[in-house]
């Protein structure tokens, strides 16, 4: 590997180091801030709720300021990236079970399955749509076979009535 | 040794029910660890809420059977196609795939087999041994014995945080404030629940451990595509006596290392397949042989990594301390059930656990037979694109999730960590750390509040007891060697934890 490609590199890791501090101390910021607003003593107990979150708060801060700081001296050869297909890939399928769930109590659980195993299968695989559609229909007939009829468990009905 | 408890184990796990959820187990566990990218902790992780309609014999004999199945299956692929199913068996595929190369995969796979049976055996036997003794000797424990307990089971942390300490330490703090998250169980008092009746039963810990392991991997790994198999010859699956009697002293050794370094917290068998098979390379005549197809180069990693797996039930029953991320899982399995590991759990559910213990012994047999027969059906299974596997085990994740109180708010909360996931190993957070301490936050806060109760907020009472402190001191060693181990060899801890800590 290049040395400009190292630097690089080390570049993005540095970067990301501080971004993951960053949001951490953000986050370690409300969590104290939030814990602030709960009892520290209770009758009865040796510390009330809030001591507890405080404190976790509290580690994390200085958790996140030390992951920063080593962020402007680390020399790690790994280097995780995020690529903008794979932000817009993994988003897509956080998009897609999203809409899925919400689906799930108008079109019930057989055809919200049925539709996501067709569309994921369609989308990874590339196969003819009628092999994705009898992937589909098989993975939602059998789950709601044995998990509905044979398990008992109430899986979702939608408004068509399965 | 109580030998009466043991054959009750037997007679309970012999029954047709328990025989066929231990078969079941085993068969899903060798699949799990035929399967590249789904390891035992997701394949646990999956099926665990499923198991709430089944009684906590079977569903623990079967999530078990999971852990030391995949243990199995990982050495197929290992020695097949050179993909290892699971990180223990990257070890087996540096001879193992050379052997099958040189027209030897029938005794390679063999070798595999009878291995891990060995070991796995001799292992159990040690775990009969060792943990109700151990267990008997912690049954004084107090509150502030259960709080130094904790800080123990969390000085493991150290071992699990990857590459970095910080990111794995932020990864313990997180774990810690979800579990803060819903009802404070000793005040009632609502934290972070933020008005909304979902978050005021808290977050269950099987859907943000389903999102963590189940959901994230199947997201981090959309893009495999199938791998093609080496049409390796199958026959002569078997060894000769003369064979398995040259082997038995590699068998034996890889037992003893497997075994005592699973007793300790944070040795997986990913670190312990490794290391047999650097002490067998070591002591060769032949070490040149090694990474050329050396039978005992299969033979010394596969029989480590399952004598660890039995090792590692030694402080999970004794302590309720997971020694690894599969473990971790499992310890949620039993408090799904009500049931604590640790010192009472021999005292209170005897039936259980020598139950599991004998069913351990049977799976090992099970397995025996199962794999070796099996092993062409095994090898095909990793074409499965995973275009078409995927999907289907997304659904059975989610089923998973809405299946423990029948809520579609905890597929939400398995969609987000699932998200929460991936972005953890894109920026090389270690998920492990936060479901250690994800399980363990309500009994570390609960007893820290028991025994400051007993001595008006004095902390000096974790120190004046001979037990609690013993067992502080312990971890406070364990913290300091794992720290010395990162500085003195950065490079090889490093690798070693990151392996092991996903």
């Amino acid at each position: 590997m290049s040395t400009n490609g190292t630097q690089q590199q080390i570049s993005v890791y540095k970067k990301t180091d501080f971004k993951v501090g960053l949001f951490f101390l953000i986050f370690s910021v409300f969590v104290i801030s939030a814990a602030g607003n709960m009892p520290k003593e209770m009758p009865g107990v040796s510390f009330g709720p809030g001591v507890m979150p405080y404190w976790l708060g509290i580690a994390m801060a200085i958790l996140s300021v030390l992951l920063i700081i080593q962020s402007f001296s680390k020399k790690n050869k790994d280097v995780p990236e995020f690529s903008k297909e794979e932000v817009i890939g993994v988003g897509g399928i956080f998009l897609l079970l999203l809409i899925y769930m919400g689906a799930m109590d108008y079109i019930g659980f057989a055809l919200d399955t049925f539709l996501l195993v067709t569309i994921i299968s369609r989308k990874l695989g590339k196969y003819a749509y009628w092999k994705c559609a009898l992937l589909g229909a098989l993975t939602g007939g059998i789950t709601v076979y044995f998990f509905r009829i044979l398990l008992d468990m109430p899986l979702p009905i939608g408004l068509l009535g399965f | 040794m109580d030998f009466s408890a043991l054959l009750g184990g037997f007679a309970t796990a012999l029954t047709p029910e328990n025989l066929l959820f231990a078969f079941i187990g085993c068969l899903v566990g060798t699949l799990i660890g035929v399967l590249p990218g789904l390891g035992p902790t997701s394949g646990i992780a999956i099926l665990l809420p499923l198991t709430t309609i089944l009684e906590p014999i079977p569903a623990i004999i079967m999530l078990s059977g999971i852990y030391y199945g995949a243990m199995y299956g990982g050495s197929t692929t290992a020695i097949l196609v050179n993909i290892p199913g699971e990180v223990a068996s990257v070890p087996t595929a540096m001879d193992g795939y050379k052997m099958a190369r040189n027209g030897q995969a029938g005794p390679a796979l063999a070798t595999a087999a009878i291995s891990s049976f060995v070991a796995g055996t001799i292992s159990l036997l040690g775990l009969t041994f060792f943990a109700p003794t151990l267990a008997g000797w912690a049954l004084h424990f107090g509150p502030p014995e259960y709080f130094a307990l904790m800080i123990l089971a969390l000085s493991v942390v150290v071992n699990l945080t990857g590459r970095s300490l910080v990111k794995g330490l932020l990864a313990g703090v997180l774990g810690f404030l979800i579990a803060m998250v819903g009802m404070d169980p000793m005040t009632g008092y609502n934290r972070f629940s933020f008005g909304s009746t979902d978050l005021m039963a808290g977050i269950d810990f099987i859907s943000v451990i389903i999102g963590l392991f189940a959901v994230s991997e199947i997201i981090s790994t959309l893009e495999s595509a199938a791998v093609e198999m080496y049409k390796a010859k199958l026959d002569r699956l078997y060894l000769s006596a003369k064979e398995i009697i040259q082997l038995m002293p590699t068998m034996l050794r890889s037992t003893v290392v497997g075994f005592f370094m699973g007793l300790l917290p944070g040795c997986s068998p990913g670190v312990t397949a490794f290391l047999a098979y650097d002490v067998e390379k070591r002591i060769s005549k032949n070490p040149e042989n090694f990474g050329k197809g050396e039978i005992r180069g299969v033979a010394a990693p596969e029989g480590a990594n399952n004598a660890t797996t039995s090792g590692g039930f030694v402080p999970l029953f004794s302590f309720g301390i997971p020694s690894g991320p599969a473990l971790a899982v499992l310890l949620g399995g039993f408090m799904m059930y009500g049931l604590q590991p640790g010192p009472t759990l021999f005292e209170k559910n005897s039936d259980f656990v020598w139950a599991v213990i004998a069913s351990m012994y049977i799976g090992n047999v099970m397995l025996l037979v199962l794999n070796l027969p099996l092993v062409g059906l095994w090898a095909k299974l990793v074409r499965v694109p995973y275009a078409i596997m995927a999907p289907m085990v997304l659904v059975f994740s989610f089923i998973g999730a809405y299946s423990v109180r029948n809520k579609m708010s905890d597929v939400v909360i398995a969609v987000i960590f699932g998200l929460i996931g991936w972005i953890m190993r894109k920026v090389d957070i270690p998920t492990t750390p936060l479901i250690l301490c994800l399980i363990l936050a309500q009994i570390f806060e609960t007893s820290l509040k028991q025994s400051l109760s007993m001595q008006q907020g004095n902390l000096g009472i974790f120190f004046t007891r001979p037990i609690s402190a013993t067992l502080i001191a312990v971890s406070a060693i364990l913290v300091i060697a794992s720290l010395y181990t990162r500085i003195k060899h950065p490079e090889k801890a490093a690798a070693a934890l990151a392996e092991d800590s996903q």
